[in-house]
């Protein structure tokens, strides 16, 4: 069972309030929560749909009264019933017309199939007759998790949108916050209106070695002090696989390289990469033997004549 | 850039299908925050844009607000959504140093 909503409580208002006072309280309301001034707000997003509905009914003089009347003991079913009969449904039909509209749900009048429960019971469901026109059915935005060496290969993955499987193909080198749109996976439209899209939002997780800013590739490796003394060639890893670095003789902690092109694919550009950072960190050998102790001591003392 | 007419619509379609004189769109061209076409004397809207338009044109309508108060929502809308993606490479950015 729908919970009861107090919808003056809503708007802030009295009991008693005037037409004219529901308008400017929902339009005070709406100037502050609208979707639209409100971009990637969903706290927002929900109250404004709490206002829409508290608006749709108090606004509407019939329906006001039959909330006034029943609204508080809408519970009692059978009355509520009786009710719902005597008042009728209203209804929505389309009323023609070539002008098909553009409108997508993010506009004012709050987005279908977002009403309360108690909205759908005490008022069998949608809006009045006002909504003729054919709607463009509401965009879906999707958040896709994957990690960071599935954004490396381009891969195909099938995802189930409202029930239906759709294979879509996800190019090499996507963005971690990148939106892709898919024209028509949205909701059906409404009235004749065409289907709203679906946009994808990709969120990679860093799970490798690896950070990734652009198209670049940044990595930590451990370099033996021999090696950045001396000089010599360590294996180092990838994300395409293994490959050696010559190492400068006297390089220093923290020194970081560039490996071209063996960074992240750049994304829709077949062949073409970013590059590799890797910065060394060198390891000071532990657990020395008394013989390299000594000639560790040897060499600091050729440091100080 | 050229332009197949199927893209356009009409404004005066547009105009009465939201029960808004042409005078509006006409402003809010002048601010730069839409763009018209015009083909053989008729003012043509580009289809890609009338998402926005119509967010605009609801702020008007059914928000009660100005034209100089669209416009300045539009700026600002813009500056947050600029600030909303610098936030994201920022967070991205940092994902890298702490992640």
């Amino acid at each position: 069972m729908a919970e009861f909503i107090d919808y003056y409580k809503i708007l802030g208002i009295a009991k008693t309030a005037t037409e004219d006072e529901i308008k400017k309280a929902y339009r005070k309301l709406a100037r502050k929560y609208h979707p639209d001034l409100n971009p990637n707000n969903a706290e927002a997003k929900k109250t404004f749909q709490q206002i829409n509905e508290a608006n749709e009914v108090l606004s509407d003089p019939e329906k006001r009264k039959r909330y006034d009347q029943y609204g508080e003991n809408w519970k009692h079913a059978e009355q509520f019933e009786q009710a719902r009969q005597q008042q009728g449904q209203g209804s929505a039909g389309f009323s023609g017309g070539q002008w098909q509209g553009y409108e997508g749900f993010s506009n004012f009048g709050g987005e279908e199939g977002q009403f309360s429960d108690f909205f759908e019971q005490m008022f069998g469901g949608r809006r009045s007759g006002r909504q003729t026109r054919a709607y463009k059915g509401e965009d879906f935005n999707a958040e896709l998790q994957m990690n960071l060496a599935d954004a490396y290969n381009t891969h195909q993955q099938i995802l189930t949108i409202n029930g239906k499987k759709v294979r879509i193909t996800i190019p090499a080198g996507v963005d971690d916050g990148q939106v892709i749109k898919l024209k028509g996976y949205g909701n059906p439209g409404i009235n004749g209106g065409p289907a709203g899209d679906l946009y994808i939002r990709f969120v990679i997780s860093t799970n490798t070695a690896f950070k990734r800013l652009g198209n670049d590739l940044y990595s930590t490796v451990k370099l033996p002090l021999y090696t950045a003394v001396l000089g010599g060639e360590i294996t180092v890893e990838t994300m395409g696989g293994k490959i050696k670095l010559k190492v400068a003789p006297e390089t220093q902690n923290g020194t970081k390289i560039r490996v071209k092109g063996k960074g992240f694919p750049v994304y829709k550009k077949e062949g073409s990469f970013g590059d590799l950072y890797v910065t060394y960190n060198i390891q000071i050998p532990t657990g020395l033997t008394e013989k390299e102790k000594e000639l560790f001591h040897q060499l600091a003392n050729l440091k100080k004549s | 850039m050229i332009m197949e007419k199927e893209d356009l619509i009409p404004a005066n379609d547009f105009c009465s299908y939201h029960h808004i004189s042409y005078s509006f769109i006409s402003e809010l061209s002048e601010a730069g925050l839409v763009e018209v076409t015009v083909l053989e004397d008729q003012q043509y809207l580009r289809q890609d844009q009338l998402k926005e338009l119509e967010k605009l044109v609801h702020f008007h309508t059914d928000l009660d607000i100005n034209l100089e108060g669209v416009e300045a929502i539009a700026h600002l809308l813009e500056r947050m959504q600029e600030l909303q993606q610098n936030i994201r490479q920022l967070q991205h950015r940092l994902n890298i140093y702490e992640g």
